[in-house]
């Protein structure tokens, strides 16, 4: 396997992104709990929907992998197992190696074979013998797979991934090969509706929506620049200066990780995230279970103890906003319409 | 926009505008120079010119060239497929040499040089979205054919818009990573043979701008309407460019004048108020009164339609005053109504060009029902049948292992040559494009334009869940108006339809006449079309814009009758208020469903087309 430079050394760091509130707290929960399916920021040109996403690779605590595991698997046994892996009676003796959360871009024009993997064409050629050569796929597991320009990409390529991301496993089945590998990764997908509607089925895939929009604050924007021209002047000097905000995040993220594991919601808490659900009509039960899970690591992240109805308030709209089936009369962003209902329900259970 | 002036006066103020043009253009080459020469920024820089190919794009960029003398030259064919841009596997090389060999794609090999993009307009999507991804990163990574590499891919990107006004320009995402935005195309070549005074060469390294400069910098680019944070900082960037070229330290106000002429006029999508630009108005003269159909509807809802526009300005916060006062004093003032006019159209833009910007169209399938293979190239993501290449290859064994004795392979090796290369195809069912020709004339506009806009987007909204490609056409006045080419943007759709004015004549068959072509262009490209015509079938302008019934039913019917002989599927929806013959019988002509309106409830108008789109 050709080596390959995942993260990049002295990328923008996320801490000192400006504004972006909703994008950087929707990727913050993403990291808290991997599960929650993954995070569609659309919007406006020129946001920072692309650095914020890279930023959060050098804020992500670091991971332990099996060295001679081209998949990193876990020593510990935890999550899915490659076969070699989940065959090896003594994994845990395996060298390990610390190495980054591994955060993968997928390029335009990067073809499926390669998102995949597929036959390695050298060695079937030169030696006639019938490798497999991993892909994208493999390189992402246990980490992020960030797609720019999602609505770009084309269909079939999109519903393999999201297929993988949802199962955690990656199955190829061509050329004669027969491989399943573990790929299980947090899918991050940007784009501009402008350029291309997303099909509704795969934007239910996605756990968490946001909306980026520049800000319109003169004094905000200037702060941008400012930053932005500090950062390209010396990057690994900016970097430095920002290393305490990220490390006091990370700390928070993993604080939250251990809180998450004893925190359970009780059946009230349920009852209002279903009464939300079908005020909104969404389609299907993944609005429930994504709701559910993000009102957890909000809660989780805030410090708290229990779940409460104000954490389910306000994870609402990130969780459910892409859900909503299309209503070509309403112009009305979706996140207006979320918050439209919200309005309504909470006034109601507070009057009673 | 062209104002009418008296002879003398027009050559007068042309010239000294070219001029002023010219030396823009001249100082765009210049700062792109230094920008390159200092790598301003990471990845790549760029420029776009909007300019028809001529002698004066010539005599520009032979300008431009000589600054660079030892820069490689690239050139970036409009049409370039994925596999030449990003690059792939050598697949003779790498058989020949027995392992893999990449071969590098255009945006590798223009690394350090120049990339000059001729109708860069006409770029694809995903091609223009690749170069944009690129000159942020300054690499290119390929992973493709089992590949897996990164080369560095830093270029001065030179994209020459050719464009008509009224056209979609370049990709939005490109053309907002470049840095300049000049305008030659209205100078004649006389005016580039005007000496222009030359600048310094730029001694310090470093210029600085005040907070406050910073501020009216930010205020500025949203004063014109761009909200992307890029166009800020190319101001910026600019500004400190020209500094240097000036010979100071210290950014003045001239300095970022200057740079705001060079980068942020070209793409206005608002222009703020200008201190001199009510004189301009002023001597801009009221368009004639055209001479039939325009009845007072009409320009009611011109009126009405400028309105939003208006509105979108005032909530644009006001820029520095002092700077507004200092550009409007350095452009001479037909530019400036001119420039406002640009600015329109770039608003109006995003509404027409949506020429296939969403889901490119991939020409070799690698999806769908199996087909048998061919003998092919392995280009362009197409897939190897591994097996059919074998078997083509093994009749020549023999012969091939006697052609290079020196070479044999005692090891039975398989002697494999490009000719046998045999490429999976797959047949692939192609999308369909559902097209809305929407009568928007006075009659209608009185009666029923806004239960017409209903239907069309209940019919937008079925479109969307087949996932059809939608695309928008109304015909009102003296002709019809592409208000939308086929997209898949449903967001854009709405838009374009909210923005719908109505009143004039009803040039029904200039109407159809625009369906026909678009619906033929999209059938070449292997889409199933089905028409909507929402009409009362009554006409009153005749093809070439004049008024008179009988002439206007005539030539209506006949292009009707060609859409019949083309066999698309139609459906023709009568608005009228009630039922009419007339509609009926233009139903007959373009063998359509004919689906009257006043019964047409919404799930029998939803079915109808469903039917239709079957």
């Amino acid at each position: 396997m050709t080596a390959r430079k995942t993260v990049q050394n002295h990328n923008y760091p996320f801490t000192a992104i400006v504004g972006q509130d909703s994008l950087k707290h929707a990727l913050v929960l993403s990291a808290v709990d991997p599960s929650l399916g993954g995070v569609l920021a659309l919007g406006d040109r020129g946001t920072g929907k692309t650095t914020a996403v890279r930023g959060l690779a050098a804020l992500l605590p670091t991971i332990t992998a099996v060295n001679s595991c081209r998949y990193k698997c876990d020593p510990a046994g935890s999550g899915n197992l490659c076969s070699d892996c989940a065959n090896n009676a003594n994994l845990a003796a395996e060298e390990t190696a610390i190495v980054d959360v591994p955060v993968v871009d997928l390029p335009l024009g990067a073809t499926e074979d390669r998102v995949l993997g597929a036959l390695d064409i050298e060695r079937a050629l030169v030696s006639g013998e019938k490798a497999y050569e991993p892909g994208l796929l493999a390189d992402a597991n246990r980490g992020y797979l960030y797609i720019d320009e999602v609505n770009l990409l084309e269909d079939h390529l999109v519903d393999v991934l999201l297929d993988v991301a949802a199962s955690g496993w990656n199955v190829v089945e061509r050329e004669g090969l027969s491989v399943r590998h573990p790929a299980r990764f947090v899918l991050v997908g940007s784009g501009n509706p402008e350029e291309g509607e997303l099909r509704p089925q795969l934007l239910d895939r996605f756990g968490l929506s946001v909306d980026v929009t520049t800000p319109a604050d003169v004094k905000q924007r200037v702060d941008i620049i400012r930053r932005r021209e500090a950062y390209d002047e010396n990057p690994a000097e900016f970097c430095k200066s920002w290393k305490g905000q990220n490390t006091k995040l990370c700390n928070a993220i993993l604080k939250a990780r251990e809180a998450l594991k004893v925190l359970h919601v009780d059946d009230e808490v349920l009852g209002l995230i279903a009464e939300i659900c079908i005020a909104l009509g969404t389609d299907g039960l993944r609005g429930e279970l994504t709701l559910i899970k993000a009102a957890r690591a909000e809660a989780a992240f805030s410090d708290s103890r229990s779940v409460t109805a104000d954490h389910v308030r306000k994870m609402a709209p990130l969780a459910l906003a892409h859900r909503l089936r299309r209503n070509p009369l309403d112009d009305a962003r979706n996140t207006v319409r979320v918050e439209r209902s919200l309005e309504e329900i909470f006034t109601t259970r507070n009057a009673a | 926009m062209v104002e009418p002036q008296t002879a003398t006066e027009f050559d007068n103020q042309t010239s000294s505008e070219e001029v002023q043009l010219w030396a823009d253009a001249l100082l765009a080459v210049d700062v792109f120079a230094l920008a390159m020469e200092r790598a301003v920024h990471k990845g790549s820089i760029g420029i776009c010119i909007k300019a028809q190919a001529g002698p004066v794009r010539d005599c520009w960029l032979e300008k431009l060239q000589s600054r660079m003398p030892h820069k490689q030259v690239r050139r970036l064919p409009v049409g370039i497929s994925e596999e030449q841009l990003i690059g792939g596997l050598d697949i003779s090389d790498t058989l020949v040499s027995g392992h893999t060999v990449v071969r590098k794609g255009l945006l590798a090999s223009a690394h350090n040089g120049l990339l000059i993009a001729p109708m860069a307009d006409g770029l694809e999507p995903n091609v223009a979205a690749q170069i944009a991804m690129v000159m942020d990163s300054g690499e290119i990574r390929i992973e493709r054919d089992g590949l897996s590499q990164e080369f560095p891919s830093e270029f001065g990107l030179i994209a020459f818009d050719e464009s008509e006004p009224d056209e979609g320009g370049l990709a939005a995402g490109l053309a907002d990573r470049l840095m300049l935005h000049i305008d030659i195309s209205k100078i004649s070549l006389r005016a580039t043979k005007v000496e222009v005074k030359t600048r310094l060469r730029a001694v310090a390294h470093e210029a600085d701008l005040s907070d406050a400069q910073y501020e009216d910098i930010c205020q500025m680019a949203m004063a014109f309407g761009l909200h992307s944070m890029r166009p800020a900082m190319q101001v910026i960037q600019i500004s400190k460019l020209v500094c240097l070229l000036n010979g100071r330290k210290a950014v003045e106000q001239s300095d970022i004048v200057d740079a705001v002429r060079l980068t942020l006029l070209g793409r206005a999508a608002a222009m703020p108020e200008m201190p001199s630009q009510e004189e301009g108005e002023e001597q801009e003269p009221q368009p004639e009164p055209e001479e039939n159909n325009q009845d007072p509807e009409a320009s009611q809802s011109e009126q009405n339609s400028t309105e939003p526009d208006e509105t979108a300005t005032d909530l644009d916060i006001p820029p520095d005053d002092v700077l507004l006062d200092a550009l409007a004093a350095n452009l001479p003032s037909g530019l400036l109504a001119q420039l406002k006019a640009t600015a329109e159209l770039n608003k109006r833009k995003s509404a027409r060009s949506a020429k296939g910007r969403s889901g490119a169209v991939k020409k070799a399938s690698t999806r769908g029902r199996r087909l048998s293979s061919r003998r092919g190239e392995l280009r362009s993501g197409n897939r190897l049948d591994l097996i059919a290449t074998l078997r083509a290859a093994v009749p020549w064994q023999k012969s091939r292992g006697a052609d290079n004795k020196d070479t044999i392979d005692r090891a039975g090796r398989v002697h494999i040559r490009p000719s046998d290369f045999h490429i999976k195809r797959y047949k692939q069912k192609s999308g369909s494009t559902c097209l809305f020709v929407v009568d928007a004339s006075g009659s209608t506009a009185l009666n029923r334009l806004a239960e017409t806009k209903g239907a069309v987007e209940l019919l937008l909204g079925e479109s969307y869940s087949r996932r059809d490609h939608v695309g928008l056409v109304s015909f009102r006045g003296q002709a019809a108006e592409v208000l939308l080419s086929p997209t898949r943007s449903l967001v854009r759709a709405k838009r374009a339809l909210a923005a719908l004015p109505g009143g004039g004549g009803t040039p029904l068959a200039s109407g159809l006449f625009s369906a026909l072509e678009i619906a033929t262009e999209e059938r070449r490209q292997g889409r199933t079309m089905s028409i909507v015509v929402l009409t009362d079938g009554s006409a009153n302008v005749d093809m070439v814009g004049n008024g008179g019934r009988p002439k206007a039913l005539e030539d209506a019917l006949q292009v009707a009758a060609c859409i019949r002989v083309e066999g698309f599927d139609v459906m023709l929806i009568d608005v009228g208020r009630q039922p009419s013959e007339r509609a009926e019988n233009l139903a007959r002509a373009m063998d359509a469903a004919y689906v009257p309106m006043p019964f047409a409830s919404s799930t029998s108008l939803s079915q109808a087309v469903r039917q239709q789109a079957v």
